[in-house]
């Protein structure tokens, strides 16, 4: 057995990862011990919740079917079978697709990194760490609050059934039926005593459990967009020094030594050595001044392999007279820069390809369940558990869109930015090298990256304008209809 | 191993046609050419006799449904004329998919255009059986039908009761010739251009994974002696720029190809739209009518089916032609651009230049074919077929 190492996205996620784990996903791996009979125990586990909380849905549905009747009834338990579809679909689709999920994990495992820049990756990170613990706390407090919030409201108002008399159309016959959060059939008579209280906690258990399921993984999916928005920032930020890095290749600037400085909080160390800096330095006050100046006036800017006959001592390279180390730092740093970027290509694909369709899923449920909920609230009359129940389920709804909308958008944002930030770091100072290098990112980074709901819709904030421009929409035709 | 020919995508569909005489030939027969005139003029008069039937039929059931039928038969008629006059570029089009353009990649990437044909066959059988099961199950109604005499499986604008036997009879083999020849050829029509935007998108995907393998580092490094990667800059450039530049005319092919598609089939498509639309409207609006487990249901249902299926079939292939050529430009990138010069560079910056814009195929200039045309197509017929719902059961 070996002893599993957190690296990567699965260090940073992992309080996440464990809290799916705990609440029974079908997430195998990221465990210390891996033999049969522990493995046995943890599908087992999974097992019993996901049997659980299909036979809760089933009977949910078997109400539906039973009271079917009624069109307000009919209205209202289609909304709370939508509601829990959410659920059912996230549970089963990570299941399926596991593998996908695993992949997209992993993918940061092998990151590059380059003496010059490890600060400002370090700092990003942090920051990336910090937004999704601060995220999880978020999702979880909104879930527990729901989750309390609807135990709460069963136990206001009247737990009963209203229907038409069938001898007299006029009057209304009520029929007591149990008090309990979600109105289901159940093969056991639960009107009072034990089977009640069962019941009861069965179905807390089912709204608490199902919550987490759903928005966990809506989390993971979140966390992984603020990971990629950070590493676009601290590619954005180092590409500034990147520039005047590269200008030190074919033109003259002056304080090199700096420049290969990395910029830390402690240390001044060069990172190559001081005396044969000086050393250079000096042979470039002594013996290149003069022509300097001539290249100055002509202007021209001159290829690193032509320069290499006017140094006398030391063989620099470049008018800065480089060493060999120095070069190969830059040219480095260049790589750096351009694999970074394309790993973070890679890690939204893979994003993309293993919550797209999850995502089609869920804006397909929301758009049913939101067209009925602006049903529901036309027929609002005042202060009552009613009111309050259709505008948490609204509420409800609409967050669930928002968290991962905004998280999208940002995306967006951040990836058609680096493209700003490439025309704004003085590539007129640089080489040609310098120059081809931003012809090259400012292309690739006009488009910008996204993620798509396999490829119907893209996640931004303007999918959730629709949405809630459809809502409002619907809500005001039903009521000039009423 | 030897790579795929790029025409057995559409082997299958130019059997079926030449079958009916639709499928062109540079100079044909006579006989060809009456026999391609005679289905033509069954389907049109068909046509034809359903519009007339249209305002003789009482039954409101029976008239929504004769409209529909009329809908989809108006379609495929469109089409075909649409099609005889662009025979010739057609023609052309088979003609270029012989250019070397079409067959310079490694074998290893034969794999794509493979699958492609694979499933384009797949769909055609498909659709075929599909589409007979249907067309033989309305021709066969009304001999199992005993409420009515002397039914026909589709309206015709005289009341047979009244005319003799050998009439009725005539008719109902008119019908079945005609009904068969339409959906028969209108099959082989639909996945004939489905077909050639599978090979576009494919011949796409060979493109990118070619510019991919172009700056190959083991290749690179076994071609210059120096020991340190970094130092590879600008050292390969003559013969990379070279197979860069053969990549952009096979580049220019394929737009070359794609566009010649559009010309094609684009008012084809546009007629696709409109009468799909027309006909999920029609046809929804009867599946909100009937009742369940009646024959108009199942009636209502399975040709629901048949123009979903047919109407999303253009708009996935469509957008697999989009998505696939942006893609071009994204492939560029992940070359190991750092190590070459600025000669490759500036070539590689004007091949992602153009990929910026991608390749669309339009019905008609008005509708793209991607899948946010197919949610619209969809959303705004379901809201008519809603709006006579309501306008109906006042």
């Amino acid at each position: 057995m070996m002893k599993f190492k957190k690296a990567g996205l699965v260090a940073d996620l992992f309080p996440n990862i464990r809290l799916m784990q705990t609440s029974g996903h079908f997430m195998f791996n990221y465990h210390s011990e891996t033999t049969g009979a522990v493995h046995g125990l943890r599908v087992l586990y999974s097992s019993v919740h996901l049997v659980l909380v299909m036979a809760q849905f089933g009977f949910t549905f078997g109400n539906l079917v039973q009271e079917s009747d009624d069109v307000n009834d009919l209205a209202a338990n289609t909304i709370t079978v939508l509601f829990f579809t959410h659920t059912l679909t996230k549970y089963l689709y990570f299941a399926i697709r596991s593998k996908l999920f695993y992949r997209t994990l992993g993918i940061w495992n092998q990151a590059n990194s380059h003496p010059l820049f490890v600060e400002s990756n370090n700092r990003y990170h942090a920051l990336s760490l910090k937004k999704m613990r601060q995220l999880l706390i978020i999702v979880l407090t909104a879930t527990i609050f729901s989750a309390s919030s609807w135990t709460t409201i069963t136990f206001f108002g009247e737990s009963v059934r209203v229907r038409k008399d069938p001898e007299n159309e006029n009057i209304t016959v009520s029929t007591e039926i149990p008090r309990l959060l979600i109105k289901s059939w159940y093969p056991w008579d639960a009107m009072s005593g034990l089977p009640h209280l069962l019941s009861l906690i069965y179905q807390v258990y089912y709204v608490f459990f199902s919550m987490c399921h759903a928005n966990l993984l809506d989390s993971l999916f979140c966390s992984w967009l603020i990971f990629a928005c950070e590493q676009l920032m601290h590619l954005k930020e180092i590409l500034k020094p990147l520039m005047e890095l590269s200008a030190t290749l074919d033109t003259y600037v002056p304080k090199t030594a700096d420049l290969f400085r990395a910029p830390s909080a402690n240390s001044q160390d060069n990172l190559v050595d001081n005396d044969f800096n000086e050393k250079n330095n000096h042979n470039d006050d002594l013996d290149l001044r003069g022509i300097y100046s001539t290249r100055q006036e002509l202007g021209a800017h001159y290829r690193s392999g032509a320069l290499q006959t006017f140094n006398s001592g030391g063989g620099g390279i470049g008018p800065n007279g480089l060493t060999k180390k120095q070069e190969l730092m830059v040219r480095s740093a260049i790589k750096y820069w351009v694999e970074r970027h394309k790993h973070v290509v890679r890690l939204v694909t893979a994003i993309g390809d293993s919550y797209g369709i999850a995502l089609l899923l869920h804006m397909l449920t929301s758009t049913i369940m939101l067209t009925l909920l602006a049903y529901q609230a036309t027929k609002i009359d005042g202060v009552n558990p009613y009111a309050f129940s259709v505008i948490g389920y609204l509420l409800y709804a609409l967050g669930q869109v928002f968290h991962f909308c905004i998280f999208g958008n940002r995306l967006i944002e951040e990836s058609s930015s680096v493209m700003e930030a490439a025309y704004s770091c003085h590539w007129y100072d640089g080489s040609e090298e310098a120059k081809t290098f931003v012809q090259i990112v400012c292309q690739q980074c006009q488009k910008a990256m996204s993620i798509s709901g396999a490829k119907f819709f893209t996640i931004s904030l303007d999918l959730f304008a629709s949405v809630l421009g459809a809502v409002v929409t619907y809500f005001m035709v039903l009521i000039q209809l009423k | 191993m030897t790579k795929s020919t790029n025409s057995d995508a559409f082997e299958i569909q130019k059997r079926i046609m030449t079958m009916t005489g639709f499928w062109p030939h540079r100079s044909p027969t006579i006989f060809y050419r009456i026999y391609g005139v005679i289905h033509y003029g069954m389907v049109a008069s068909f046509a034809l006799s359903l519009l007339i039937s249209n305002a003789v039929v009482k039954d409101f059931s029976q008239l929504i449904q004769s409209w529909s039928m009329f809908v989809a038969i108006l379609n495929c008629s469109i089409k075909f004329t649409i099609f005889y006059f662009k025979m010739p570029a057609f023609l052309d089009l088979l003609d270029f998919l012989h250019s070397p353009h079409f067959t310079y990649y490694e074998e290893e990437y034969d794999v794509y255009l493979a699958r492609i044909i694979r499933f384009a066959r797949v769909l055609v059988k498909l659709f075929l059986c599909s589409g007979v099961t249907t067309v033989i199950l309305i021709l066969i109604a009304p001999l199992l039908n005993t409420v009515r005499e002397r039914q026909t499986p589709l309206p015709f604008p005289l009341d047979l009761k009244k005319q003799p036997f050998y009439i009725y009879i005539a008719v109902y083999v008119f019908q079945c010739f005609a009904l068969f020849s339409a959906a028969w050829t209108s099959i082989g029509f639909d996945n004939l251009s489905t077909s050639m935007m599978g090979l576009s998108a494919s011949y796409s995907k060979i493109l990118r994974e070619t510019i991919v393998k172009i700056t190959d580092l083991q290749v690179l490094l076994r071609n210059n002696e120096l020991r340190n990667i970094l130092l590879l800059y600008g050292v390969s450039d003559c013969r990379i720029n070279k197979m860069f530049c053969k990549c952009v005319e096979h580049h220019l092919a394929i737009i070359e190809f794609t566009e010649a598609i559009e010309d094609i089939f684009t008012y084809v498509f546009l007629s696709q739209f409109i009468c799909s639309a027309a006909g999920i409207c029609l046809v929804g609006f009867t599946f909100m009518n009937a009742a369940p487990g009646s024959l108009d249901f199942i009636f209502a249902l399975s040709f629901l089916g048949t123009l979903m299926f047919q109407i999303s079939l253009y708009c996935t292939f469509g957008n697999e032609v989009t998505v696939q050529s942006s893609r071009i430009g994204d492939a560029c990138y992940d070359t190991e651009w750092v190590y070459c010069g600025p000669v490759v560079r500036k070539t590689m910056f004007l091949i992602m230049e153009r990929s910026k814009r991608p390749l669309i195929l339009t019905a008609g200039k008005f509708v793209d074919l991607s899948l946010s045309s197919l949610v619209a197509v969809v959303k705004s017929a379901a809201s008519y077929a809603a709006v006579l719902f309501q306008v109906m059961n006042k």
